[in-house]
């Protein structure tokens, strides 16, 4: 990761100098700079995930529809279908999450080294400046306050602050869901508990200039994303509200859903009208036995299985003929 | 927590679960305890080492029975005479090891940056060294608390971090402090005696004693070198050099040679008579020379001729008097900075480097003379250092901490490894 740290070093005490010697303005404004870079990669994610969303109550229907294992493979096929049809790619959200997570390695590295106050640490900077001259800064100086920027808070003050800010942007971010027997939902509940806290730990013997860039950083981030509209004020005091999960199943996509079904119709007509007919045809009731769920509701449910859709355009040949 | 869900969507209840608080709970005591379980990251520099023996003209040390090795919170003597499990060595009898027979650690964990500094005194040897752990200790290896420091011997609460080599004059042992400023305690019991703090950073190197102008000299972090008054700690002058200082200065005549952290060994004249604000007398600084790379080490100086290394890896050669260069030296098959101090034996300059090798170097030409073999398993950063015909070292490597290389040759003698809290054990109960 040197050739991130390396170059984020030299930024970081560029700013230090330009910030009148402040170390704790240098974080922040560094930490500021690098969300802002990244902000493009964020917005991605967030549009992706809101795709996910947005098609979840189908993919549970789905689930419901294809239960236990024998049907797992006709399940995997037909959430396929079902992003190919929704023009959704499920690695897009992963995607910029991978791009920026050696960023924020780098920015993290970098904060690190320049807090060094050990002769060892100290020694492994002079290594990674790629501008010598810059020596003539160090050691910067890190005393804030009550702290010394390179220690762990003696008072703990920051920890709090480090719990308390990423339980914030965690509860404030998480996604409505569609299920909550889903266990990924679960997972997501725990980790809303169970970061803060572990995050927390860590800044009692990290650096408190890391501890520093944590908070500024989930501040930031709860900015960025109250200002894209995305944020879940009401699950501050209580549980995410669940999204219906069958309010989509007979055919009726959710709202968001059929406005950009609209969108693309208005955009490319002729391919959205095959879609259409494609999405029509799901909804009808499948033939006894297609879904093969033994479900007393199995009719009722689009039936996404490749061999349901194939057989339909089958038949519309046979009746041309 | 065992709340329901109910949910009402299109006529149909779904009922959610009971969330289970027992998922979370478990998983939070995992990760407490995996977090207590886990080894805490303790601070770590490199061992330091000190010889009890005569420092003769030509470089080397002579009549040496102990080594002193202070190495994270640990301090150890080696017994040159002895072979790793205490035979007495024959003269020109080889062996691959050296005896440890004393053994310590330090209170709480207290991990040690510096190399111990001795005291001889009637009743045997008195070693002190600082911790990281706001602490200095005193050990008497020869009395009856062998295996911990001395209990009526302890620095005052207050007292920093510390990471610099101690320094004795008289009944005074000058500690500086890794965050600010230094203190001078008595060496009888410890009690603090006088203190200066008017250092912005820490003091990372030991100071050095002018005796006739009774003036201590020392660089700190904060780019300052500063002159005190040895009993009262008072200041009587500091220059701002540019750069931090982290190793002693070499005094010489009344010029104090310092090397700073922004590549340059600057000469200071230490009798001149400023007339200058004592806060920033720059008009004692005499001369620059601006090497590759970080200076963290003290010149040695031989025949007006100053050599040291730089953390670039390179060893400089320059004219005492004018700082003209008189050759610069590198080993491009075997990078790594020169953090220690180089030593000027016969002819030879002595630089060991973080890329595992020591190299000696012809001291007129910079030819190479040879590279000490086989290569050690982690970096050199330690000071080396000539005992008779052997040259020492010491390395980041636990199994391989102190090593023993020929003079002549390069070749590795023999190498003594971190000692165990077995060994400790074992050597407290030791007959003396």
């Amino acid at each position: 990761m040197d050739f991130l740290t390396n170059p984020f070093i030299v930024v970081m005490l560029g700013l230090y100098n330009l910030l009148g010697e402040s170390l704790v303005l240098a974080i922040i404004v560094f930490t500021i700079l690098s969300r802002v870079i990244t902000y493009p990669l964020t917005r991605q994610q967030l549009k992706s995930s809101k795709r996910m969303q947005e098609v979840a109550p189908k993919l549970q229907a789905l689930r419901e529809q294809y239960k236990g294992p024998q049907n797992r493979e006709a399940l995997a096929q037909a959430q396929m279908q079902l992003y190919r049809e929704e023009g959704i790619n499920p690695l897009a959200g992963c995607l910029p999450l991978l791009i920026q997570m050696p960023i924020l390695f780098g920015l993290y590295g970098a904060i690190y080294a320049t807090l060094g106050t050990t002769p060892l640490q100290f020694l492994d900077v002079q290594h990674r400046l790629l501008i010598p001259d810059l020596s003539a800064m160090l050691p910067l100086k890190n005393q804030f306050l009550w702290l010394n920027l390179g220690q762990p808070d003696p008072l703990f003050i920051l920890p709090v602050l480090v719990v308390v800010s990423t339980w914030l942007q965690s509860k404030l971010m998480m996604p409505p869901t569609t299920d909550p027997k889903d266990p990924s939902a679960a997972v997501a509940r725990n980790m809303t508990t169970i970061m803060p806290l572990m995050v927390g730990l860590f800044s009692l013997s990290f650096a408190s200039g890391l501890s520093i860039y944590w908070v500024a950083s989930n501040i930031v981030g709860i900015i960025q994303y109250a200002m894209l509209g995305k944020i879940e004020w009401r699950n501050l005091f209580s549980s995410p509200k669940p999204v219906p999960a069958v309010a989509a199943p007979k055919g009726s996509p959710t709202p968001a859903l059929e406005e950009r079904r609209r969108e693309k119709e208005a955009a490319a007509p002729a391919t959205a009208s095959k879609k259409r007919k494609l999405s029509e045809s799901m909804e009808r009731p499948a033939p006894l036995g297609a879904g093969g769920s033994g479900n007393p509701r199995s009719h009722s449910r689009p039936d996404l299985s490749r061999k349901s859709t194939q057989a339909k355009p089958n038949k519309a040949r046979k009746a041309k003929k | 927590m065992c709340m329901r869900l109910i949910l009402n969507a299109r006529n149909r209840t779904v009922t959610a679960p009971r969330r289970k608080p027992f998922g979370a709970a478990l998983l939070l005591i995992g990760l407490l305890l995996l977090t207590s379980c886990t080894a805490i990251v303790l601070p770590e520099s490199w061992a330091g080492l000190t010889v009890d023996g005569t420092l003769t003209e030509d470089g080397r040390y002579t009549d040496v029975q102990y080594l002193y090795v202070a190495y994270r919170d640990v301090i150890f003597r080696i017994d040159l005479t002895r072979d790793g499990i205490g035979r007495t060595l024959e003269a020109n009898q080889r062996s691959t090891d050296r005896y440890v027979d004393w053994a310590a650690r330090a209170n709480n964990n207290g991990q040690m940056f510096a190399a111990p500094t001795l005291e001889k005194r009637p009743e045997g040897v008195r070693v002190y060294v600082g911790s990281y752990n706001h602490a200095v200790y005193a050990f008497a290896p020869d009395s009856g608390q062998r295996n911990v420091p001395l209990a009526n011997w302890a620095a005052p609460i207050g007292t920093e971090k510390v990471i610099a080599d101690a320094l004795i004059n008289g009944n005074l042992l000058y500690v500086g402090q890794g965050d600010k400023g230094i203190k001078a305690f008595s060496t009888e019991s410890g009690a603090l005696v006088a203190s200066f703090e008017e250092t912005t950073f820490g003091v990372w190197a030991a100071p050095v004693l002018d005796a006739d102008r009774n003036t201590l000299y020392f660089g700190a972090m904060d780019r300052y070198v500063y002159a005190l008054d040895a009993e009262t700690l008072a200041l009587r002058w500091r220059v701002e050099v540019g750069g931090a200082v982290a190793a002693t200065p070499l005094l010489h005549d009344g010029i104090l040679y310092v090397g700073t952290l922004t590549s340059e060994l600057i000469a200071l004249d230490t009798k001149l008579d400023s007339r200058m604000a004592i806060n920033n007398q720059s008009e004692r600084i005499l001369r620059r020379y601006k090497a590759e790379g970080w200076l963290w080490s003290t010149p040695t100086l031989v025949n007006g001729t100053l050599y040291f290394g730089d953390l670039k890896g390179y060893v400089h050669a320059i004219d005492a008097e004018t700082f003209n260069p008189r050759w610069k030296a590198s080993d491009a098959e075997r990078p790594g900075g020169i953090r220690g101090k180089v030593a000027v034996v016969e002819g030879r300059v002595i630089a060991a480097s973080e890329g595992r090798h020591l190299r000696a170097y012809n001291a007129e030409s910079g030819a190479v003379v040879w590279t000490s073999s086989p290569a050690e398993l982690e970096r050199i950063l330690g000071d080396v250092v000539v005992v008779d015909e052997t040259v020492i070292v010491t390395t980041k490597s636990e199994d391989r901490l102190v090593v023993a290389y020929d003079l002549l040759s390069g070749g590795r003698l023999w190498s003594v490894r971190k000692p165990s809290q077995d060994d400790i054990n074992r050597l407290a109960q030791a007959p003396r």
